[in-house]
């Protein structure tokens, strides 16, 4: 395996929460984490410090359901 | 002198202000609006008159957009002749100053209506929600005014403001601006954070009050310096002159950031012209909202020109203090729009050896800035084709590339690596080798050119053309 080379992670790293998949330095990777809503399944751009323990819940832009991801 | 505010500037400047009389709906439309004029280069002041909640009822404040999507306005509402000359005119301005001056409540006229208890409804106010996928309705050019507790120096800067409801809704001041260290030591004496949130004023105090400062300093003496005259302050309805507001604002809109209360926030259009995640955010609880009669609500258009122009103006005048200080041979900064707030471009008049890249390391520590350019004074930095013949011409790029990584950068920009803290910059010298010796040219190939009265020749030759273009229809 070349330097810098990580076996790519599934697309999906959570329910609901998507992020590109590693690899190596001199590749683009997007720097964007999606969330998909449960109840009406709007994709939309999250923070990563809303998974960090003791956040706010994330919150679907169009329907407003809370989607705790701490 | 008659005083300078909102409704003074939009009355100097009829010629330029777009009135629209029919309904337009505030979910979209509007900002539908500003993309298209964005896109064909048009930048009228936008005032809706009639603005329309998403159900179709009318609301009774007129809204003002594009207020500063015109650098040339903008420039003029500054008093600068020239907006090319806004660099040094804003770095001198900005740092005189002037002190404000305080009058009493009954003396300012954002404080005629006082709507407090029920009557205290976000929802009564014109609140736009410009583009898909936002949440929801949000204050775009809200200032938010807090105060050190430590030692009641008040500070404000622009920050968004997502209405929740009635009496509720998020307030979103970046982890590092002085508003969140403010709130932070209310916080931390288990005390809700006072906050005060200014709408609508002349341009000149807008562009004033986003001077960049140290912490903690109160943003009124830059406003005025800018202004060219004292700003007027009143104490606030709730927090008293701990927390004071310009008399002569639109809305202000008083209340509490209640300890430890958070709430999702986004995603939200930013500068960079894409969304910017959804975050977490402190809630604001809204305890009055004071106002003049006939309010006029002042709307930004996030990501848009609206937006960009006033802030790039300000960076201009905070580069040009920096780089001036290492390299005094520079004359002029422009931060295009073009570029968002993350390009800088240069000028120079005969700089020394190794001045130019000084500048260019000097430019590249400003957080936003990613790309900076240094060129000669022949070159427009105004003029993207002008800066990119210089790039074109002037440039090897293994000796006049510079790149820098790990400096302090936006985290808004979508091209950083995932997890990264820091961003790689680029500093690009496209000025001219100095001359050999004093008086000599320099030892480069002459630029093509034609003689001054051919040029006035020319110019009769196409004024007696009149408006024609070709080929003829």
């Amino acid at each position: 395996m070349a330097q810098g080379m990580k076996t790519a992670a599934p697309a999906t790293a959570k329910p609901g929460l998507l992020r590109d998949t590693p690899g190596a330095a001199w590749e683009k990777r997007g720097n964007t984490l999606w969330l998909s809503c449960t109840h009406c399944q709007t994709w939309f751009p999250v923070s990563v410090a809303l998974t960090r323990p003791g956040a706010t819940p994330a919150c679907c832009p169009q329907c407003h359901t809370k989607l705790p991801l701490a | 002198m008659p005083l300078r505010d909102l409704r003074s500037f939009l009355a100097d400047h009829r010629a330029a202000v777009w009135e629209i009389d029919q309904p337009v709906g505030l979910r979209h439309t509007l900002t539908a609006l500003q993309h298209e004029l964005d896109n064909s280069g048009r930048f009228p002041v936008i005032l809706a008159k009639r603005p329309q909640a998403a159900d179709g009822s009318p609301l009774g404040n007129q809204v003002v957009t594009n207020l500063t999507a015109s650098r040339e306005l903008t420039a003029a509402a500054l008093g600068i002749p020239d907006h090319r000359q806004t660099a040094s005119w804003f770095a001198n301005r900005s740092a005189s100053g002037i002190d404000p001056l305080v009058v009493k409540g009954a003396d300012a006229p954002v404080q005629q209506l006082v709507w407090e208890g029920e009557q205290a409804s976000l929802q009564r106010l014109p609140v736009l929600t410009q583009h898909q996928l936002e949440p929801g309705p949000y204050l775009t050019a809200a200032h938010a005014t807090t105060y050190d507790p430590d030692t009641g120096v008040d500070n404000t800067a622009i920050q968004r403001c997502w209405v929740l409801g009635e009496r509720r809704m998020t307030w979103f001041p970046y982890p590092t601006t002085h508003n969140m260290r403010n709130l932070r030591k209310f916080w931390a004496r288990g005390e809700p954070c006072p906050v005060a949130f200014w709408i609508g004023h002349h341009p000149a105090v807008l562009l004033g009050s986003q001077s960049k400062l140290k912490y903690p300093e109160s943003h009124w003496r830059a406003a005025g310096g800018v202004l060219g005259e004292p700003l007027r302050l009143a104490p606030s309805r709730l927090h008293g002159d701990k927390i004071m507001v310009p008399a002569d604002a639109e809305i202000v809109i008083e209340g509490f950031a209640p300890v430890d209360s958070f709430h999702a926030d986004g995603p939200f259009g930013e500068y960079t012209g894409y969304l910017g995640p959804q975050v977490q955010a402190p809630l604001f609880e809204v305890g009055c909202i004071t106002l003049r009669r006939d309010a006029i609500y002042h709307d930004y258009g996030s990501g848009l020109t609206d937006m960009l122009v006033p802030d790039n103006m300000a960076m201009e005048g905070k580069l040009y203090q920096m780089v001036k200080a290492v390299a005094p041979s520079l004359i002029n900064v422009h931060v295009p729009t073009e570029g968002r707030r993350f390009h800088a471009y240069l000028q120079f008049q005969n700089p020394a050896r190794g001045e130019a890249r000084d500048a260019l390391a000097a430019a590249l520590a400003y957080r936003r800035v990613k790309t900076v350019v240094a060129v000669d004074e022949d070159v427009d930095i105004f003029a993207p084709q002008s800066v990119l013949w210089a790039i074109a011409t002037r440039v090897q790029w293994s000796r006049d590339g510079m790149i820098i990584d790990g400096l302090s950068g936006s985290n808004l920009d979508p091209s950083l690596p995932e997890g990264a803290n820091t961003a790689s910059k680029m500093g690009i010298d496209a000025t001219l080798p100095p001359a050999p010796r004093p008086g000599a040219p320099r030892a480069v190939p002459p630029v093509a050119t034609v003689p001054p009265d051919s040029i006035q020749r020319a110019r009769e030759l196409l004024a007696a053309a009149g408006g024609e273009s070709w080929p003829r229809a």
